[in-house]
C-alpha cells in the first residue's frame, strides 16, 4: 500500500511546520524550507527531524 | 552524543518494541467502555478531523474513526504504526490513518485539527507542556483537546515514590504529574477546563507487572515498595493486600479542553 494522498496533504515539516513534497521516486519527503529530506520506509514516513537527511 | 531526549525516546521505542503485544493486552488500553467514554466527553462531530496524539496500538484512534471525517495517529514506535495499520485495515476503517512523529514536534500543519487527543501518554513524556504546546497549535481556534492521564499524588514525596515504582516496572515511565500541576499547564496554554473526571482503576500486582515485564531484580524492589506502603501511605495508589496478593489502585483523570477563539 503506497503512502496516501490525504496524508501527503496533511502532513508537514515537524521543524518548520511548513509544507512537503513527494521526491520523483516516492522514497521522502522534502521541506524546500530545511533543506531536509524525510525517508519513507516500508509505507511510514519517518517524520523525525534526527532522521532526516540534509539536502545539498 | 545522545541529548536526554533522545536517549529517553530510544527508551520508548525499545520498551514498547519488546512489549507490543503485552500493552495491548492491558484491560484498561482495550476496553470499549473507557474508549467510548473517550469519544462521549469530547463532543466530537461527523465532520471533525480528529488527532491522536502518541497512539500506540492506535484503539483510541479507531474508537474515534466511525464518529468523525478522519483520524490521524502519531506514534514514535513504528512497530505500534505498523500494528495500528494492519489492524484499521482489519477493521475496514478507511478513515484512519497511523504515521510516524514525535509529539513534542508534530509533523502537522497549524489549525488543521478540530480535535487532538491524548490517552495514558503524558506520563511518558519528558517535556509535557511542549506536547500540550504542540497539541494547542495543531487545533483550530474554538477546537479542543483530550487529556487522559493517570495522576500523581499532590504530596511531592508519594508522587516521587509512585514514580520511581512505575520507572522500575517500565524504563521508558518519564513521571505522572499531579492534577495540580496539569491544570496549570493547560492554563498557561490559555486552555480552558471544560469537563474533568477523575476515575480510579484497581490492579492486582502480577497483572500490572505484566505490561511492563521487568526483570526479577527490579520485580523484587517493586515488591518491597509497595509492602512498605501497606501500613504507611507512602505513594497514595491506595495499596492494600487482597486474599494474599497486592493490589493498588492508579487514579486517572480526564479533561475535556477548549482553545479559546
Amino acid at each position: 500500500m503506497a503512502v496516501s494522498q490525504d496524508l501527503l496533504d496533511i502532513l508537514a515539516c515537524p521543524q518548520c511546520k511548513g509544507p512537503l513534497r513527494l521526491t520523483a521516486a516516492g522514497d521522502g519527503l522534502d521541506c524546500e524550507a530545511c533543506r531536509l529530506r524525510y525517508p519513507i520506509k516500508e509505507d511510514i514516513p519517518i517524520m523525525l527531524i534526527d532522521e532526516a537527511q540534509k539536502l545539498p | 552524543m545522545d541529548t536526554p531526549a533522545t536517549s529517553h525516546i530510544d527508551k520508548i521505542r525499545q520498551q514498547f518494541t519488546r512489549q507490543a503485544e503485552a500493552y495491548e493486552a492491558v484491560p484498561i488500553v482495550t476496553d470499549p467502555a473507557f474508549l467510548n467514554y473517550i469519544v462521549s466527553i469530547s463532543g466530537v462531530g461527523t465532520n471533525d478531523r480528529v488527532l491522536d496524539v502518541a497512539s500506540g496500538p492506535g484503539f483510541v484512534a479507531m474508537a474515534f474513526a466511525p464518529h468523525c471525517r478522519e483520524v490521524v495517529g502519531i506514534d514514535a514506535t513504528d512497530r505500534f504504526i505498523e500494528r495500528a495499520r494492519a489492524e484499521a485495515e482489519r477493521r475496514k476503517l478507511a478513515n484512519v490513518a497511523f504515521q510516524s512523529g514525535l509529539a513534542e514536534s508534530l509533523p502537522l500543519p497549524d489549525g488543521a485539527f478540530d480535535l487532538a487527543v491524548c490517552r495514558f501518554a503524558f506520563h511518558h513524556f519528558l517535556n509535557p507542556s511542549a506536547v500540550l504546546s504542540e497539541m494547542r497549535r495543531v487545533v483550530r481556534s474554538g477546537g479542543r483537546l483530550v487529556v487522559v492521564d493517570m495522576v500523581a499524588s499532590e504530596d511531592p514525596a508519594k508522587a516521587a515514590y509512585h514514580n520511581e515504582i512505575e520507572r522500575l516496572c517500565d524504563p521508558s515511565h518519564a513521571r505522572a504529574l499531579p492534577a495540580s500541576e496539569f491544570e496549570r499547564m493547560f492554563a498557561a496554554e490559555r486552555l480552558e477546563i471544560t469537563y474533568r473526571q477523575t476515575v480510579h482503576s484497581a490492579y492486582g500486582l502480577k497483572e500490572w507487572l505484566a505490561h511492563g515485564a521487568p526483570p526479577p531484580d527490579r520485580t523484587a524492589r517493586i515488591y518491597e515498595m509497595l509492602e512498605a506502603s501497606l501500613l504507611e501511605d507512602k505513594c497514595g495508589l491506595s495499596v492494600r493486600r487482597e486474599n494474599g496478593e497486592i493490589h493498588f489502585s492508579h487514579v486517572g483523570a480526564s479533561y475535556v479542553l477548549r482553545k479559546s477563539a
